[in-house]
């Protein structure tokens, strides 16, 4: 009886819309995670989960500068694995990358092995596989059509920058990004409850999802209001939300509290006391032009203006969205609004953060499949968008890995690259939010390979395999940092200036094109602040 | 349940979070942890140990050092000096990070914590650093760790130095980051003028030891050689461009603490009246640096080989495999000592069993953790 069942259950997972994409996907994710490790974050990951299997709390030594859910995840399962596989085999310093690190600070002298890899990532793996099942769920709720919700799928589990961000650099931005997408899911839903969880687990992730916390609290607001003003479910549905909050946050919390280890939660806000690091593909990008360095001085050294004015943007853009959303939701009463504005939120925080990274990228992605499908595209753009995305990904992991071995022609291949990145302005395909997925995805991958090049990040499979030799990675590394660029002094600078310029392109069009149906489309603004006016003028 | 599936993810998310606090934090004591435990019994003019290690659901390398200690050291609660952590980041940081910096303190605090380290640990601003250096009675129970690669002007320019004088009465001061004394830091957020003639630079060097001790290499360069200190210890730190000249150690009857290269030392001591300098020798840029750092300050305040306990008697070296308990006796000869210091400590990568026992003549005193 019970063997039928596993069959069945077999079968049932085999006959799956998403099975073959699922077993494609994990083997491309496991075969570039093994061996592949981001010097800087791997060290901290690695030494936070020897803290947990010794038996210390997760801030007990402070190595751990984020809310605690990624620490909990990690340590849970290495502690377990780690019942099996011994921790002393999980990594080794290097010698021979000390005076590389001292030199240029791009390797950590420190390597991890397969087996503490594939531990580690295997959490961020699973992330991937879940946020693409929703989305999948999420468009066949919408459209009720299976190909568009596999499209979907494959768009989001075959992107190689969400690919890049669990299995190679294996950052924790996707469980963010699952959190986010939770979270826009129940808001759409109108289940406050869960909304409450989903923002109290997100902001236990990173801060950053508080930024959604006021425009939820107006959709309760302005939903129930127009509603023929029924207070009593107001406040049953605020009291709904912040149960939510408040439960999530008491369980996560109540742990740190009894460990003594509260104050490192609040770690994050004192990175003003070190001064910001402006730059990455944010609008501080410019700060790589020739000439301009100055602006990165200035910025750290006026680190306290330069947080409260973007602050002050970032409040009064939201704000402004808020309004509009208002004025929108009175006429139309459209959920499917939800999706455009927690687009809109994340564009600003984009738009007005000091920096950004390739991985942040990935909050935005689920909701611009969604939106992408949602408003809908043909079989032949889906399978150019795809196409694309490969082909790019190939040329752009063999441009940075063939570039410091071509010693002469270093900077000729990087040059295409740079022209090719240029020429992706020109990509249309799909609709705007499926051509600004694109540019992104290729936009985020050619910033990460353009910090370090690629080979210091094969520092694993060079230790652990036979097959590349550690001074080679230290030779093509330092070659690589020493390839001139077309516009400035390294290469680098100039795919952090041509990236930054390519997605706040992106953010603007996106932002523009939202803000266009929101509000010039319909005049919903204008009608409604008529109307207003209308009723003032007659009392 | 179709309908439901959002839901049920984050129920399942939820109850994935609870099941790891349960796992890391083990309110139920599942993962069994491990234990050291140590008595002793005094025949004649020898010491006999007994200890047992006892490994948890994990498997552990730990090492057992003996020192001899020439001071009456009755109880391993009182012998741990106060520590003074300079850190002000409205003054300017040379030869260490601002991030670099910061990571010093939070390491050096939650590493004495973890390692129960006994004595006060304080973090003081250029102002309060200068109250500190005032407080010469003090001074000889006293630690200062300057984190920023230069002292402030608060206590420190070509016109006046109240260093000099707090570390002759007794004080222990602990420098990393750029040229010892080469400047002296302004409250600014700017980086510092290196060019600015208000600095010490090579005089700084001449007010502290009469004499220029450390020359600067051009370049990076590292020791390898290991020291009786750095082997037995675990001591990491292994930057030596800006080290002590070993030949100037000896000179000043100081002790070469960490690895050599072939003029320097990463770790030197040097005596200055009643206290003493210790100088790591490179700068610091990354968080990682720091916790090397940190380790192995931790290292050197725990065995108190700078202070009371200078000879290692010695070091025994055990890998446990999961659950595994060994008993095991030494026997030590009393000779010219006055008390016995035992530091156990885990070697493994980010251990956390650390424990220490003072043994004296008088079995009564005895204490550990």
């Amino acid at each position: 009886m019970k063997k039928d069942v596993i069959i069945l259950f077999i079968k049932k997972i085999q006959n799956h819309d998403l099975f073959y994409s699922l077993m494609i996907g994990i083997l491309i994710r496991y075969s570039i995670a093994l061996y592949t490790i981001q010097p800087n974050d791997i060290i901290v990951w690695f030494k936070e989960s020897l803290n947990v299997i010794y038996g210390l709390g997760i801030y007990e030594r402070p190595y751990f500068a984020y809310p605690p859910i990624w620490g909990y995840i990690l340590g849970v399962f290495l502690k377990f694995s780690s019942l099996i596989f011994n921790p002393r085999e999980y990594g080794y310093y290097i010698k021979e990358f000390h005076q590389l690190d001292y030199v240029t600070g791009m390797v950590s002298g420190f390597v991890t092995t397969p087996l503490f890899n594939f531990l580690y990532k295997t959490p961020l793996i699973i992330t991937d596989i879940i946020i693409g099942y929703l989305i999948y769920k999420v468009i066949l709720e919408l459209k009720n059509d299976k190909r568009f919700a596999i499209y979907a799928f494959n768009l989001w589990f075959f992107n190689p920058l969400v690919i890049l961000v669990s299995s190679y650099i294996g950052k924790f931005d996707n469980i963010l990004t699952l959190f986010i997408l939770l979270i826009a899911i129940f808001v759409y839903k109108r289940n406050w409850f869960f909304t409450g969880i989903s923002l109290g687990l997100g902001i236990f992730t990173k801060i950053y999802p508080i930024i959604f916390l006021p425009i939820i609290l107006i959709l309760i607001l302005v939903e129930k209001i127009t509603d023929r003003y029924q207070f009593k479910k107001i406040i049953l549905n605020l009291l709904y939300l912040f149960f939510g909050i408040f439960l999530t946050s008491s369980i996560i919390i109540l742990p740190l509290l009894f460990n003594d280890e509260y104050g490192r939660l609040f770690s994050p806000f004192t990175r003003i006391e070190t001064g910001v690091g402006v730059g990455g593909m944010s609008i501080w990008s410019v700060r790589y032009l020739t000439g301009h360095e100055w602006i990165y001085d200035w910025a750290h050294t006026h680190t306290k203006f330069v947080i409260s004015t973007l602050f002050k943007i970032q409040f009064s853009l939201i704000l402004f969205i808020t309004v509009l959303f208002i004025f929108k939701y009175i006429k139309s009463k459209e959920k499917l609004i939800t999706y455009y504005i927690f687009t809109l939120i994340i564009l600003i925080s984009y738009l007005t953060n000091y920096t950004l990274n390739p991985p942040y990228l990935l909050w935005i992605f689920p909701l611009l499949i969604i939106l992408g499908t949602y408003t809908g595209f043909g079989y032949n753009s889906y399978k150019k968008i795809m196409l694309i995305i490969f082909i790019y990904g190939v040329i752009s992991t063999s441009a940075f890995l063939l570039a410091p071995l071509l010693k002469n022609n270093a900077p000729f291949i990087i040059y295409i690259l740079e022209i090719i990145l240029i020429l992706s302005l020109l990509i249309r395909i799909g609709n705007i939010y499926l051509n600004s997925l694109l540019i992104l995805t290729i936009s985020g991958i050619t910033f990460y390979y353009a910090i370090k090049g690629i080979w210091s990040d094969l520092a694993p499979f060079a230790i652990f395999t036979n097959i590349l030799d550690l001074k080679n990675i230290d030779e093509y590394t330092i070659r690589y940092i020493s390839i001139k660029g077309l516009f400035n002094n390294t290469v680098s600078s100039d795919i952090y200036l041509l990236t930054g310029l390519l997605v706040n392109y992106c953010f603007i069009l996106v932002f523009v094109s939202i803000i266009k149906y929101l509000w010039i489309r319909d005049h919903i603004l204008i009608n409604n602040l008529k109307k207003i006016m209308g009723k003032v003028s007659r009392k | 349940m179709k309908n439901k599936i959002f839901e049920t993810m984050t129920i399942i998310l939820l109850i994935l979070i609870i099941f790891s606090e349960i796992t890391i934090y083990d309110p139920l004591n599942f993962f069994s942890k491990p234990n050291l435990t140590l008595d002793y019994t005094i025949k004649g003019d020898r010491i006999q140990v007994n200890y047992t290690l006892s490994a948890g659901y994990y498997p552990m390398n730990m090492k057992m050092l003996i020192f001899g200690c020439y001071y009456n050291l009755s109880n391993i609660s009182k012998i741990d000096k106060d520590i003074y952590i300079y850190y002000d980041p409205t003054y300017q940081s040379v030869g260490v990070s601002k991030i670099a910096a910061k990571a010093i303190v939070g390491h050096l605090i939650s590493e004495l914590k973890i390692r129960r380290y006994n004595g006060k640990v304080k973090v003081v601003n250029a102002t309060e650093l200068k109250e500190l250096l005032l407080k010469k009675s003090i001074s000889n129970k006293s630690v200062l760790i300057i984190t920023q690669g230069a002292f402030p002007d608060t206590v420190y320019s070509l016109e006046y130095n109240l260093v000099k004088p707090w570390i002759e009465s007794g004080g222990t001061l602990i420098w990393v980051g750029d040229m010892f004394a080469y400047y002296s830091a302004k409250k600014s957020r700017e980086k510092i003028n290196y060019l600015d003639p208000w600095h010490p630079r090579e005089y700084g060097q001449r007010l502290f030891f009469n004499d220029i001790i450390i020359i600067p290499d051009k370049s990076y360069t590292s020791g390898d050689i290991d020291t009786e200190y750095s082997a037995t210890l675990n001591l990491k730190f292994d930057y030596t461009y800006l080290g002590i000249q070993i030949s100037e150690i000896l000179i000043r009857n100081g002790t070469i603490i960490g690895k050599m290269s072939k003029d320097k030392t990463s770790i030197g001591l040097i005596p200055m009246g009643k206290g003493k300098i210790i100088i790591f020798g490179g700068r610091l840029f990354k968080a990682e640096d720091s916790r090397t750092f940190v380790e192995d300050v931790s290292q050197l305040l725990l065995s108190h080989i700078i202070d009371y306990c200078p000879d290692i008697l010695d070091v025994k070296s055990y890998s446990l495999n999961r659950k595994e308990i060994l008993k095991l006796d030494e026997e030590i000869p009393k000779v010219k000592y006055k008390s016995f210091l035992i530091y156990m400590f885990q070697t493994d990568i980010e251990g956390s069993i650390f424990n220490r026992w003072i043994i004296n003549d008088k079995k009564s005193n005895r204490s550990g953790h």
